[in-house]
């Protein structure tokens, strides 16, 4: 049941706690790295696969709470899982806040932390598979003119064509045109289906606001 | 009876007298010949009155003749005896002249007896009746003058030069008095009395002699001087007579004052064997002082003390330097009482070395005060310490759950490898050592805690300060990352050791660094540092300081900052920093504070380098 091509990564300062979560997770069948500072883990290149990364919190230079900041920035993917001697509730919930998979304080149970990792490379494959579905599904809208885009997003409210033709000030045959040639690039046959693509693609629905700014 | 008669005889009588009191001087006092010669010159003038009255009462010319050659044995004998009584009792005139005085006056007396009659008169013609006062008739005798008799003028020459020159320098040396009564006497009667026998001898007056007068007053100048001598003997006698009865008083109410003195009193000679113990003393130890004399006074000493209280003495008494010592010394009641003991070595005015004298107080209730004292510093440096791993908390929790996540991660993993069935031995035995090593690390962290927080005694080693702050600035890492703090050490390297409870060191230290995390609670993340430095300040004093970049001293505080219950924080105690500083005073050094340059405070001990180096 482990995550096929994944990878998990240990970061700590301390050499002890370091060789112990390697054993551990190897135990678990998990591959497995480790570094003794951020910054050195920063400079590797990102795993391609499922990704996990045990960090501490507090560490000299780079810490826990620093990297997790670097890769948002980054748009990397790597699920944080973090590990504290000495942690205090505000830094829990901001690395949780911030998308932390969980903030464990050491020692902690081998099972918590397992069970953290298996859920973590799930959750980072997962993320992976959407992250693909998104990519496809912007390829598809990417081919739409600005025209039929346009009449896309009003088509995902829930307009009628005609009601479609009242905001855009054209003809309702105009619409159906678009509509149609819309649905034939999407590759899709019904509303339902064009609104899950755009959803996987996370484009809004245009509104009122939205479209008054746009003119 | 002839008055000339009575006259001469009580010359005679006179001379006589002082010269047996002087002759019994001597003999008591024989190393001293002024006296001897005083008789002899008292005892010549005797005689020659003798003579001068036998000549005067003469019948025939070969009687007078005879009786003159030989008045001139006592004249030698006055004359030599007058030289040396002056040279030794002013204790002036050139030598050279004294013996010529007596060599040419010998060779008178020899020169007297070759000639017929005698030295002063070639041929003797007739004697007259001379009618004297009160119709006394004395011989007088007539005839020719020898020549040769001026070989005895100048022997008399000689003898007024030698005594004025004694005088002039007895003057001159300050001596004015001998010299004035002594020296003008001898050169006035000498003078006087020569004068008269050269002009009868000459012919140049009709008259009988009469030197032993002018003589006369020379002994009696020279007995005057002398007796003045023996009354001031007598004075002298009696001035040591009181003194020594001064002595004795003084004696006795320094007595008094020992046995009177609510403390206890030594003495010691020169031996270091103890001489007098005061009464205070001895009520005290209960003893005899005949028990305490000597070194019997040591056996009340406790034996833990004796070796160093008798090597602290000795050392002491061999380099004649004063001493203080503190000892247990049994009570008439068995029980020992500390005591203070302060030695002072004795000297003559000569600054001849005497031996010792010292006093003793009962210090025990001071003791047992400052003892009392101690334990409560102790306790409270003990409670601040436990207070101080509240604060450290984080530190602590940090350097315990390292090595544990270790131990239950490893463990976990050999369980795992175990229960998939496919064991790699050497893994597992890897994995077991990392388990042990890192049970070890904790339990270091846990004795590490224990020792801050057990109450113990103070224990003074030998200390290396950097090592001090190397491991505090490890210590409170940790909290420093906590603090989001920075903390550097910059140490002097080679330092000497100080002699120090190394617990109560760090203590200090931590202490210190967590008051600066404290301070810089709203200074700028990036600029929050803390800096541990080390320094040879001067001869054997280090000192260590921590400087922060938080808010510094407000400048109502500085004054106070030290104090018990003084504190700028809402949730102190104010007692960190007085026992800071009751630490460091209790190892002889000092602590100040002060704003540094640059934003932040600077606190600064120092502490005295071990001696034994």
């Amino acid at each position: 049941m482990i995550v096929p091509d994944s990878l998990v990564f240990a970061i700590d300062d301390d050499a002890s706690v370091r060789k112990g979560l390697m054993r551990l997770l190897r135990s678990a069948r998990y591959k497995t790295e480790a570094f003794n500072s951020a910054s050195d883990f920063l400079l590797r290149p990102p795993h391609p696969g499922p990704t996990c990364v045990i960090v501490d919190v507090r560490m000299p230079g780079v810490t826990g709470i620093d990297l997790q900041e670097a890769l948002i920035q980054r748009r990397r993917e790597e699920q944080l899982i973090f590990i504290t001697g000495h942690g205090n509730i505000s830094m829990c919930a901001k690395a949780m806040k911030a998308g932390a998979v969980d903030f464990l304080p050491k020692p902690f149970r081998n099972e918590d932390l397992l069970q953290c990792v298996g859920r973590a490379l799930i959750r980072s494959a997962e993320q992976r598979g959407r992250n693909a579905e998104k990519t496809s599904a912007r390829f598809l809208l990417d081919t739409l003119t600005p025209r039929e885009f346009e009449v896309m997003q009003l088509v995902i409210t829930g307009m009628l064509n005609k009601q479609i033709a009242a905001e855009l000030g054209t003809a309702e045959k105009t619409v159906k045109v678009h509509r149609g040639r819309v649905m034939q690039k999407l590759r899709v046959t019904s509303v339902a289906e064009l609104v899950r693509l755009v959803e996987r693609a996370c484009v809004a629905p245009a509104t009122k606001a939205a479209r008054e700014t746009k003119v | 009876m002839s008055w000339i008669t009575v006259l001469w005889s009580m010359n005679a009588a006179a001379c006589l007298t002082l010269a047996a009191i002087y002759l019994l001087v001597w003999s008591k006092h024989r190393e001293d010949w002024v006296p001897l010669l005083f008789s002899f010159t008292a005892i010549s003038v005797a005689v020659i009155a003798g003579f001068e009255l036998a000549t005067m009462r003469s019948e025939t010319t070969e009687q007078f003749g005879t009786l003159m050659r030989w008045a001139h044995v006592p004249i030698w004998v006055l004359l030599v005896s007058l030289v040396w009584f002056v040279r030794f009792y002013l204790r002036a005139g050139r030598t050279w002249l004294a013996w010529s005085v007596c060599g040419v006056r010998s060779l008178a007396l020899f020169l007297n007896f070759l000639f017929s009659p005698n030295l002063n008169y070639r041929q003797i013609t007739s004697l007259q009746q001379v009618s004297w006062w009160g119709g006394e008739k004395v011989s007088v005798a007539i005839g020719v003058p020898n020549p040769w008799t001026l070989i005895a003028h100048l022997g008399l020459l000689l003898l007024l030069i030698f005594l004025i020159d004694a005088t002039v320098s007895a003057w001159r040396r300050g001596d004015r008095r001998r010299a004035l009564i002594v020296g003008g006497g001898a050169i006035f009667f000498v003078t006087m009395g020569s004068a008269q026998a050269l002009l009868v001898i000459w012919g140049v007056i009709r008259a009988p002699f009469f030197i032993s007068f002018p003589y006369l007053g020379i002994v009696v100048a020279m007995a005057y001087e002398l007796s003045s001598e023996v009354l001031r003997a007598a004075q002298i006698a009696g001035q040591l007579r009181s003194s020594e009865s001064a002595l004795r008083e003084s004696e006795a109410r320094f007595r008094t004052i020992a046995d009177s003195a609510p403390v206890l009193i030594w003495m010691s000679g020169t031996d270091k064997l103890c001489t007098f113990f005061n009464k205070g003393w001895l009520d005290f130890t209960g003893r005899a002082l005949e028990q305490e004399l000597g070194n019997g006074w040591a056996e009340g000493v406790h034996h833990d003390d004796l070796d160093r209280c008798l090597k602290v003495y000795a050392n002491s008494f061999d380099a004649r330097e004063p001493f203080t010592m503190e000892y247990c010394l049994r009570r008439s009641d068995g029980e020992y009482r500390w005591v203070l003991d302060i030695g002072t070595p004795r000297f003559a005015p000569d600054g001849a070395f005497l031996g010792y004298i010292g006093s003793c107080i009962d210090i025990t209730e001071r003791k047992l005060a400052e003892l009392d004292a101690q334990r409560h510093r102790t306790e409270l440096a003990h409670l601040s310490r436990v207070a101080l791993m509240g604060e450290m908390s984080a530190s602590i929790a940090h350097e315990l759950n390292q090595p544990l996540t270790g131990i239950v991660s490893n463990a976990g993993a050999g369980q795992r490898f175990i229960d998939r069935g496919d064991v790699d031995l050497q893994e597992l035995r890897a994995l077991l050592v990392d388990i042990s090593a890192d049970g070890r690390r904790a339990g270091e962290v846990v004795r590490g805690i224990r020792r801050m927080v057990k109450k113990e005694e103070t224990r003074r080693q030998s200390v290396d300060l950097n090592d001090v702050v190397m491991n505090v600035a490890h210590m409170i890492g940790p909290d420093a990352l906590l603090h989001s703090c920075k903390v550097t050490t910059s140490l002097k390297p080679n330092l000497p050791p100080v002699e120090a409870d190394p617990i109560q060191i760090q203590q200090v230290l931590i202490n210190l660094v967590v008051n600066g995390f404290d301070a810089m609670r709203d200074t700028p993340v990036q600029n929050r540092k803390i800096l541990m430095a080390t320094e040879r300040n001067g001869d054997g004093v280090i000192e260590v300081s921590i400087r922060d970049y938080g808010v510094g001293i407000p400048d109502e505080a500085r004054d106070r900052l030290f104090d018990r219950f003084f504190t700028t924080k809402r949730e102190g105690l104010g007692m960190g920093l007085a026992i800071v500083r009751s630490i460091v005073e209790a190892h002889h050094g000092t602590i100040a504070a002060e704003n540094a340059a640059g934003g932040g405070a600077r606190f600064h001990f120092t502490l005295p380098a071990s001696v034994t180096h």
